[in-house]
């Protein structure tokens, strides 16, 4: 089982007949790709650029022109391909009749678990996504990003050993954007595969262990993240409390070092994200030991 | 490729729908055949009908309400009969008709409304010239006929349309036609109903020439059903038919006692009966030779007398003489006035 | 954690679950509120009295009752074939501009469970509704018919009819009261509006707007009205002076061969309200019949529906 790849793509092709007579859109070209099992493989692209498209045809939602596509080796357009599939759409809908708990029940179903573990599991979902007190309300009172939890949710309710994640933090906001990235890393550790599409790419670079960039159909680069992204004849390095003395001693050994140079210096920069989340959890603990200092 | 599957899907349907439509309309067609014969399939709609249907019952045929329509159109006709619209009442009732047209109650009651009300209506209307009350009363006599004659086309085992026809065309306050009458009744002369049989038998009573042919029937349905004897009109007309001369001695006929049970009885029945005889024109044989013979044997006061005191009062007792004992004293003066005037 | 058992071609049990989670759908959309008014016409019927004279204008009592019976059993096939139409055109789309069928496709759930489960769903709605308004057909035709059978009596008494006629006119009465047979026309306006749901569900699988679905079935529910007349007109010779053109017999041809009869569904209802014998065989004939057409429009509606790409 080991040796067979999560995900195979080979010299998929899919066309769509255009809206005028006699266009054809291009949507994928020849893209293949192959994802490992246990990997989180980033596919990015631009708009429009068939990112969706692929995945579809990954999950048999559209047919291949030609080519082919199989999960653990069965054939995408077989609904066997699709035991151990979860799926995350991009914007995702649900039947906003249906509560949370009713919800995750439902995909549970479909999926064949029933009784006691059925039961079992839908807490437990419930619970990974922090979803517990709004576990009875139904959807149409759920908020973009309470929507995209719950879509985890019903995408994990079988233990999948496969994940699609279409667009999965796309409007949600930074706290809730982390918990998800948290959450992909954490089905990382317990060796669920993970396949996901977005085009925010500072959030692909931080959990992703192989990106495919495709572009107007075509898969243009693909390979493991560090070797992409690594500039070869670059090094960076960051000091803490280092000492002007100290700082000199370096830059006089890359000066008499033949061939390197000091590019840039300056005091290393955090991101605008871990700012906004460590602002607003300070803001959380104030808030809370006040409500302590007035209740006692 | 899409508008190629969209074109191959169309044809792949209409080709399935066809294969299967193929193996099954026989089974349909029989199954229809098989309740239209029992029916319960209503019949086409005919094309006349079309044309007088407004856009609800059109609607409600399409939707396949005709039955609802039939009976809402119904309440509507009622109101065509308050305000003595007749001729929109009748194109109503074609309309309801075609819709329902295995309900014998539209048929019976178009039909009346028709041949009975609308008639009736033409007949008493002031605001026409004699001459054209009878055209038009008579118009719609033949248009009741024709409804209700319409309505055995699809109902052929339904007796009461013909009895109705019957008791139209036999109707004295109409256009009585006594062989209109008959012919109708003679439709409905096997039915299980006894109403229905002896009907044919007092039509044919009243027309002149068909005497023996009325006495022949009444044996026959006295020989079927001894109750018919239970119907005052029957007995009168089973002893009064006896005695026309055409019928040979040698047949045994019928006798008063037999038919009767008591003189008392057949003089209260066949005094009521001389009544109809001078009022409705029934058959009148020798029915006064009958009467004067019970009056000399059972002494009948003259007060009780029909030849003596023509009265149109019907006697409704058999026990007629100790009511007239017990009311001899309250005769009133101008009665004992005329009996001593008539002693004299 | 147990892994899921191998796929099968069709699980009666998926399409279960789907078909309950259309029926809470449904009912979610406060669906049955149009019992409302449907109960209010039933109960108003129950006082309506039709032009009720003394003598030879008066209604007869069994045709009262088969008026009661006629407006009731029509209003239940206008709303359940309605209902059908409109519930089953609004399901698929809704699912594929909700992207909802996208995640349930995405399970291993395969494309024929998933519209034998809407289809199912829509039918258990329709089959609660006509449980309810046949209660109250039942309820209220009941009511009427005992008052019919009372007046009845008493104003045979009062004119001197013997005993047994007395007991032959309220038997005449009683059989067009709540009898089994009418259950017979309520069951066959339900096999009716299965029918249509699943020509709606065809419709649907290919089609690009709910309008267009909606529209598209009531034409086929119209013309399936006049489907034996055009299937007559092929088995039995033209009547004299009706001799069918070449048009006429192709459009006859079509007509019979791709459209339902309805026909059949309405005249046992109309039986039934007459109190005529339909028999138990006529309505297992029925029966196969609508299962024959829903079987095929389902087949074709997993046809169009097996390949389509969302």
């Amino acid at each position: 089982m080991s040796d067979v790849a999560a995900v195979e793509v080979k010299n998929l092709v899919k066309n769509f007949k255009g809206p005028f007579r006699g266009k054809k859109v291009h949507a994928v070209r020849n893209v293949s790709l192959t994802i490992a099992p246990g990997e989180v493989y980033g596919l990015i692209g631009p708009n429009g650029s068939g990112k969706s498209t692929t995945m579809k045809a990954v999950l048999g939602l559209v047919a291949p022109s030609s080519g082919m596509c199989a999960i653990f080796g069965r054939n995408s357009t077989k609904v066997d391909s699709r035991s151990e599939v979860g799926f995350l759409p991009e914007n995702p809908y649900f039947y906003k009749h249906l509560t949370g708990a009713e919800t995750v029940r439902f995909y549970g179903k479909l999926c064949g678990m029933k009784g006691l573990e059925l039961k079992h599991r839908v807490e437990e979902m419930l619970e990974l996504v922090g979803l517990q007190d709004a576990r009875d309300r139904r959807l149409k009172g759920y908020s973009k990003g309470m929507l995209q939890r719950i879509g985890l949710a019903q995408a994990l309710v079988q233990d999948p050993k496969l994940v699609v994640l279409d667009e999965p933090t796309a409007g949600v906001d930074p706290v809730g954007s982390r918990e998800i990235r948290d959450l992909i890393l954490e089905l990382k550790n317990r060796g669920i595969t993970v396949f996901l599409c977005s085009h925010l790419l500072e959030q692909v670079q931080e959990i992703c262990d192989r990106v495919g960039i495709i572009h107007q159909g075509v898969l243009v680069n693909e390979g493991r993240l560090d070797d992409l992204i690594s500039l070869e004849d670059k090094t960076e390095l960051i000091l803490e409390n280092a000492t002007p003395e100290l700082m000199d001693q370096i830059r006089t050994l890359v000066e008499v070092t033949h061939g390197a140079g000091v590019i840039s210096e300056g005091r290393a920069r955090t991101t605008l994200e871990s700012l906004f989340l460590k602002e607003t959890r300070s803001q959380t603990l104030r808030v809370r030991k006040k409500r302590k200092r007035v209740s006692k | 490729m899409k508008r190629f599957k969209t074109f191959r899907n169309l044809l792949v349907i209409a080709g399935v729908l066809a294969g299967t439509g193929y193996l099954r309309m026989p089974v349909e067609q029989k199954f229809t055949e098989d309740l239209r014969e029992r029916k319960i399939v209503q019949p086409r709609i005919e094309s006349d009908a079309w044309g007088e249907m407004g856009q609800t019952s059109l609607a409600g045929t399409f939707g396949g309400l005709r039955t609802v329509m039939a009976s809402m159109l119904s309440l509507k006709a009622q109101s065509h009969f308050e305000e003595n619209e007749w001729y929109d009442l009748k194109k109503d009732y074609g309309v309801i008709t075609a819709l329902d047209p295995y309900n014998a109650f539209y048929w019976s009651h178009g039909g009346w409304h028709i041949g009975y009300n609308a008639a009736s209506w033409a007949r008493s209307n002031r605001n026409f010239s004699p001459a054209r009350r009878r055209i038009m009363e008579m118009e719609f006599l033949e248009a009741g006929d024709e409804f209700y004659r319409k309505g055995l086309k699809y109902l052929p085992e339904e007796e009461s349309l013909w009895f109705e026809i019957g008791s139209m065309w036999s109707n004295e306050y109409k256009r009585p036609d006594y062989e209109r009458a008959a012919q109708a009744f003679d439709k409905a002369r096997d039915s299980t109903n006894p109403i229905y049989r002896r009907r044919y038998l007092f039509t044919i009573a009243r027309i002149p020439g068909r005497e023996i042919e009325a006495y022949e029937e009444a044996i026959r349905l006295l020989t079927e059903n001894p109750r018919h004897l239970g119907v005052p009109t029957f007995r009168c007309l089973l002893i009064v038919l006896s005695t026309n001369p055409k019928i040979s001695d040698i047949e045994i006929k019928p006798t008063l006692d037999g038919v009767f049970r008591t003189k008392d009885k057949a003089y209260q029945d066949l005094f009521n009966y001389r009544q109809r005889v001078l009022d409705e024109g029934f058959y009148a044989g020798d029915i006064d030779g009958i009467l004067l013979n019970l009056i000399a044997e059972l002494d009948v006061p003259d007060e009780l007398n029909p030849f003596l005191n023509p009265t149109s009062h019907r006697i409704h007792t058999e026990h007629w003489r100790e009511g007239y004992e017990r009311s001899k004293s309250k005769v009133p003066d101008w009665m004992l006035k005329k009996k001593e005037e008539g002693a004299r | 954690m147990s892994r899921p058992s191998p796929t099968s071609f069709f699980s009666f049990r998926r399409s279960l679950i789907i078909a309950q989670s259309t029926v809470t759908q449904l009912v979610r959309m406060k669906v049955f509120y149009f019992l409302a008014p449907i109960a209010l016409l039933f109960l108003g019927l129950q006082f309506f009295d039709a032009f009720w004279y003394e003598g030879p204008e008066a209604l007869m009592p069994e045709q009262e009752l088969r008026m009661h019976k006629n407006l009731c059993l029509g209003t239940m096939m206008l709303f359940t074939s309605l209902f059908a139409i409109v519930s089953t055109a609004l399901l698929i789309p809704g699912d594929i501009e909700d992207r909802t069928l996208y995640t349930i496709l995405c399970k291993p759930v395969p494309r024929l469970d998933y519209l034998v489960g809407k289809l199912f769903g829509v039918i258990a709605v329709i089959f609660i509704a006509m449980l309810v308004m046949d209660v109250l057909l039942v309820a209220t035709l009941h009511f009427r018919t005992e008052e019919k059978l009372i007046e009845t009596t008493e104003y045979m008494t009062k004119i001197g009819y013997p005993e047994r006629e007395i007991e032959a006119g309220r038997a005449e009465i009683a059989a067009h009261g709540p009898t089994l047979l009418l259950q017979f026309g309520v069951i066959s306006h339900f096999l009716k509006a299965c029918v249509i749901a699943a020509v709606a569900l065809l419709i649907s699988t290919f089609s690009t707007s709910t309008l267009f679905t909606i529209a598209t079935s009531v034409m086929i529910w119209i013309i399936g009205a006049f489907q034996s007349i055009a299937r007559d007109g092929l088995f039995n010779d033209a009547e004299f002076g009706d001799v069918p053109t070449w048009a006429d017999k192709i459009v006859g041809t079509l007509v019979s061969l791709i459209f339902p009869d309805f026909l059949l569904y309405e005249a046992i209802s109309d039986g039934a309200a007459r109190a005529e014998d339909v028999l138990a065989m006529d309505m297992a004939q029925l029966g196969g019949l609508s299962a024959l057409y829903i079987g095929i429009y389902v087949v074709l509606s997993w046809f169009v529906f097996s390949d389509k790409e969302f």
